[in-house]
This record gives structure tokens, C-alpha cells and sequence, in this order.
């Protein structure tokens, strides 16, 4: 027994270490990578190398172009500094997708295991609720359940989280599933070990490397549907400094101060951007016979 | 065939009954009262009780669920809280407002997506290959009201070819009007799923073309026109039809904030609006209709599918 854990832990640990090689060779995964230390820099002390106050407006300001002294990205149609909300708006505008990806992995991963791994009525049951929350196309499904929590930030988190659960029921069911009739889950349910344990131990180490690919991919996803949802009034609320606040309220503006809904797109587009590199980079690295073509 | 169309048929009616089960419970979840919302602030409790009874509030949740279905499946969604009107009125008109714009959208993902994927397998590694993979990946990556907005500032505000929003000019309402209108959400809307399908048909089109009955086509002397038209792309678009229907999802879904960006009368607009003004029945209807359509959309692709490869079909 002893022996099977130091070898399987040895040969885990070989396998990380030549993944991790492999990512490091694909130079866009790792630019990308490098970008989003930095993002994540901005989220956490953004809000103090901000110029001004995020809320406070400047009525002999208003519309100012980038460039404009002292406001380097310009002002809005309430003369607040955009470089200020942009900043500020960072941690709430990506820390929803990572809190909406940990929604939907903390309720999908443990059902996907279980059915997959237990299968019988139970697995029967999730199946057909996966089914039915898939026919809902994602946006709408984040949106009907946004209309029942009511709009806000915290609820648009929850609901895009909600809607993706169903995505990560059925990679983890997929791989619990073919894992559990694998020599090694055998050999150790013969020694003794508990369903928990070989759960644990055996089934969802294995099951990982899909869920992190699935992951990285999701915050973008979710980041994106987030900001939709704010967008469309139904998430973040004005006056809060959240990118997708910003570009609806840019938006009546676009045809005289189109920097006010191309700055904070933009800054959406590059994170989204860049998870998306990162998620391919994993993905070939952990898995290269998947391949992707870039 | 027939068995399988039934079957297919058979799981999708039941998906269906799932998803109407799912919108009625999401609306009941729903806090605010509508009773409420139809009487206003100032309503005595008795008045509101009263109210419930007509309604039916009063009832056990799955007689109501019930009533509501038989209903929904005679045509009948309720009246608008808001707008007091007939909810399936409203639906009709937005119905064809986003279905004219999800076809369109469709038409452009496939038309751009396919010609980019075949155009970049047939000269993998050229500078068109590489031109092509990067617009496909920046497409993938552009949120779609970021797009919209772009294409708005760029083609209605700066250079002033298409009009900015709605879906007819003031006073108009023939078809080149409502076509000038549509070019540019349809395109928008296109982007997301022409960049999926692009990559799809690239990887599709590489693996057939290594296929011994390639390479005959060529050594008999066929022009690599006709190979590829003839021999390539029959076999490499079947793939790529089940993406397209995937696609088709993320359209109806996406449309809701085209919809937005473009003041475009469907019905995302419709549900944005209702879910703001608490008016349930809208909400629920636009809701299913949206759900409905897809699960439509996605039996007519397994469908289609199998008529293309008679292989799927065991």
C-alpha cells in the first residue's frame, strides 16, 4: 500500500514537472501568463494608485478625451476619472468570474463524482437535470436565474456560477465514470479502501486535469457574462466602478466619447484574452493529444 | 430512420417538459409579489387577496404549474403586467424580430467561418493560415456588446453607413430598410460563432485531407478546386454541423445583448425589460420561447445529421 502511494505520488510528480515544461515552451501561454500576474497586482492594490476618487464627479469635467492633463483615459459623462474606475473596477469585474468558476466547481465537481462514480438512480436523476439545464442556451440561463435572485453584483456572480454547473457535472461525471472501472480504483477498492477514499485519493486527482483546463477557460467565460449581465442592468450597479457598469453607461455616448465604452472593453478583452492562452497552454500541456491548433 | 426521428422526438419532448418545469419554478422563486406589482403600493390586503384567488396564487404549486402548461400549450401566456397586453402578442412580434437576426447571424458565422477554415487548412502555415487563426482567436475572446459597440462607433457614428439603432427608420418599413438595419447586429452577432466554426472546419478539413481518397482524387488529376469542393469538404463539413447547431444556442443566448446594444425590438429586449419592471409573464414566456427554439433547433441538427451521415443513424 505504502509502496503504491510513494510511486503513484512519484510518477504524479514526474508528470506536473514535464507539463509544466511543455507550457513553459508555448511563449504566447506564458506572455499571457505574465500579464495576468500583473492583472492580479492591479486587482489588489489598484484602487490605492487610482488618481482620484472613483465616485467623485466633476461637472466642468464631463466627456473629456484621453489625454486630457490629469486624466490620462479621460473623463465620463459625470466627469469622473476613467483611469480611476478602470482601476477600481478591476476587483469587482474579475473577482466575479473567479468567485462564479468556485460557485460552479463547489456544486458541480462533488455531483459530477458521485454520479459518475456511483452511478444507478442517482446518476439517472442528474443526468436528466443536466439535460434540461443544457437546453437553455448559457446567457439565458444566467439571465432567467438573475431574474429570480433579483439584479446586483453578488447575484449575477451566483447566477453565472449556477449556470455553468452543468458543464462541470458532465466533464467530472465523464471522467469518474471511466475511471472507476480502471485497474488501480479496483486494486484499491480490493485492498479495503473506503468509497471516500478511493474517491479522494484515486478518482478525482485523476479527474483534475480537465478541470483546470475547464476552469482557466470559464473565468473568461464568466467574467464576459458578468459584465453582460451588468451591461444589460441586471448585474453591478451604477454608480459602482464595475466594467460592465461602464460600458452601458458609455454606451448613450459612443457617438461623442466612444473612449467611454472602448476602455473598459478593451480591458475586458485582454484578460479574457489572455485566460484563454493560458487555458490552451494548459491544456496542450497537460494533455498533448489534444492539441490545439493556434 | 423513423425510430430514431421518434426517439430523438420522445427525449427532446421530455428535455422540454423539464424546461418548462424549471421556468415556472425560477419565476416563483422570484421575490416580489405579483399581485402586487398589477395593484401597485397602495393596495389594500384584501384587494390583494382577492387578486391572488382570480390568479390562482393560492393554489398548491403543482395545480398551478398544470394550468399554467395547459395554457402555455393552447397558445396562452397571460397578460402583461406592464404593458397590459396579451403576453402572446408580444411574443409573436419579438419572436420574429430575433429570429430574423439569429438567422442572419447564423448565415454570417457560417459564410465567414467555413471560408476562413478552408482557406486556412489548404495553406496550413501560410501567412493566411496565421491571419485567419488570430482573427479567429480574437473573435472567440471579443465580448459581443464590446464588438457591437466598435462597429457602431466605427460604421454608424464615424462613417456614417448604417444606421445606429432599431430596426426601421421613422416612417419606414420595407424590407432594403429593415436589411440596412440588420447588417450591422447581424455581424455582431456573428463574430463569436464564425471565429468557433472557423476553427472547427480548419481541423476537420486537415484531417480529411490526408485521407487516402484524397490523395486518389488528386493522382487521377482532379484540379485541387475540385478535390477540395468534391472530396474535402463533403466529408469535412459534417463536424462542423454539429458545432453550427451548438452555435445556434449561443446566438439566442448572445442576441440578448445585440439586442441591447442595437435598441433591436426581439426578445432579449423584451426580457431585460420585463425582469426590470418585475412583469413575470413576459419574463417566463420570452424565456421558454428562447429555450423552446433551441431545443427545436437542435432536434432539426441531430436530424439533419443523420441525413448527411448515414453512419450516426445506429
Amino acid at each position: 500500500m505504502a509502496t503504491t502511494t510513494v510511486l503513484s505520488a512519484r510518477s504524479r510528480l514526474q508528470r506536473s514537472t514535464s507539463a509544466w515544461r511543455r507550457f513553459l515552451q508555448d511563449r504566447w501561454a506564458l506572455a499571457s501568463l505574465v500579464f495576468l500576474a500583473f492583472v492580479g497586482l492591479i486587482v489588489f492594490v489598484g484602487p490605492s494608485l487610482a488618481p482620484y476618487d472613483p465616485l467623485q464627479t466633476n461637472l466642468g469635467l464631463r466627456l473629456k478625451p484621453p489625454g486630457t492633463p490629469g486624466h490620462l483615459l479621460g473623463t465620463d459623462e459625470l466627469g469622473r476619472d476613467v483611469l480611476s474606475r478602470l482601476l477600481h473596477g478591476a476587483r469587482p469585474s474579475i473577482g466575479v468570474g473567479f468567485a462564479a468558476v468556485a460557485v460552479a466547481m463547489a456544486i458541480g465537481v462533488p455531483i459530477g463524482l458521485l454520479a459518475g462514480y456511483f452511478g444507478g438512480l442517482f446518476d439517472a436523476v442528474v443526468s436528466r437535470v443536466v439535460d434540461v439545464l443544457l437546453a437553455f442556451p448559457y446567457v439565458l440561463l444566467a439571465i432567467a436565474i438573475v431574474a429570480a435572485l433579483g439584479p446586483g453584483l453578488f447575484n449575477a456572480m451566483l447566477a453565472v456560477g449556477i449556470a455553468g454547473v452543468p458543464y462541470y457535472v458532465r466533464i467530472v461525471r465523464a471522467s469518474a465514470l471511466s475511471l472507476r472501472d480502471q485497474e488501480f480504483v479496483q486494486a484499491s477498492r480490493a485492498l479495503g479502501a473506503s468509497h471516500a477514499r478511493v474517491l479522494l485519493r484515486h478518482v478525482f486527482p485523476n479527474a483534475l486535469s480537465p478541470l483546470i483546463v475547464a476552469a482557466t477557460l470559464d473565468v473568461g467565460w464568466m467574467i464576459t457574462a458578468a459584465a453582460g449581465l451588468s451591461f444589460l442592468g441586471l448585474g453591478a450597479q451604477p454608480p459602482q466602478p464595475e466594467w460592465g457598469v461602464m460600458l452601458s453607461d458609455g454606451r448613450q455616448y459612443v457617438g461623442v466619447a466612444p473612449h467611454l465604452a472602448l476602455v473598459p472593453g478593451f480591458a475586458i478583452f485582454l484578460v479574457v484574452l489572455a485566460l484563454n492562452l493560458v487555458g490552451d497552454g494548459l491544456r496542450d500541456a497537460l494533455d498533448p493529444r489534444l492539441r490545439s491548433s493556434r | 430512420m423513423l425510430r430514431f426521428l421518434l426517439r430523438r422526438v420522445l427525449a427532446l419532448g421530455l428535455v422540454w417538459l423539464g424546461v418548462t418545469v424549471l421556468v415556472f419554478l425560477i419565476m416563483h422563486l422570484a421575490p416580489g409579489d405579483p399581485a402586487l406589482v398589477i395593484l401597485g403600493p397602495k393596495a389594500t390586503a384584501e384587494s390583494l387577496e382577492r387578486l391572488r384567488h382570480e390568479l390562482g396564487l393560492d393554489r398548491p404549486l403543482p395545480v398551478q404549474y398544470l394550468r399554467w402548461l395547459g395554457n402555455v400549450l393552447q397558445g396562452d401566456f397571460g397578460r402583461s403586467l406592464q404593458l397590459k397586453r396579451e403576453v402572446s402578442e408580444l411574443l409573436w412580434t419579438r419572436f420574429r424580430a430575433t429570429a430574423l437576426l439569429a438567422t442572419a447571424a447564423t448565415l454570417v458565422a457560417i459564410v465567414l467561418g467555413i471560408v476562413a477554415g478552408v482557406v486556412s487548412a489548404t495553406r496550413q502555415y501560410s501567412v493566411w493560415d496565421r491571419a485567419a487563426m488570430l482573427l479567429a482567436l480574437l473573435g472567440f475572446c471579443l465580448p459581443v456588446f464590446w464588438i457591437g459597440l466598435i462597429l457602431q462607433i466605427l460604421l454608424a457614428y464615424r462613417l456614417p453607413l448604417f444606421p445606429v439603432s432599431g430596426m426601421n427608420s421613422p416612417g419606414q418599413s420595407g424590407l432594403l430598410d429593415t436589411l440596412h438595419h440588420l447588417v450591422l447586429p447581424a455581424v455582431t452577432l456573428g463574430i463569436g460563432p464564425a471565429a468557433v466554426i472557423a476553427r472547427m472546419t480548419r481541423s476537420s478539413v486537415l484531417e480529411v485531407i490526408r485521407q487516402d481518397y484524397v490523395r486518389t482524387a488528386r493522382a487521377k488529376g482532379l484540379a485541387e478546386r475540385t478535390v477540395v469542393a468534391r472530396h474535402v469538404l463533403r466529408n469535412a463539413l459534417i463536424p462542423v454541423i454539429t458545432i453550427v447547431g451548438l452555435q445556434v444556442g449561443y446566438l439566442f443566448g448572445g442576441a440578448v445583448l445585440v439586442e441591447m446594444v442595437f435598441s433591436w425590438p426581439g426578445l432579449g429586449l423584451l426580457m431585460v425589460n420585463g425582469i426590470l419592471a418585475r412583469d413575470f409573464p413576459v419574463v417566463q414566456g420570452a424565456v421558454l420561447v428562447v429555450a423552446t427554439t433551441y431545443v427545436v433547433v437542435n432536434l432539426l441538427v441531430d436530424v439533419l445529421y443523420t441525413v448527411v451521415d448515414p453512419r450516426v443513424r445506429v
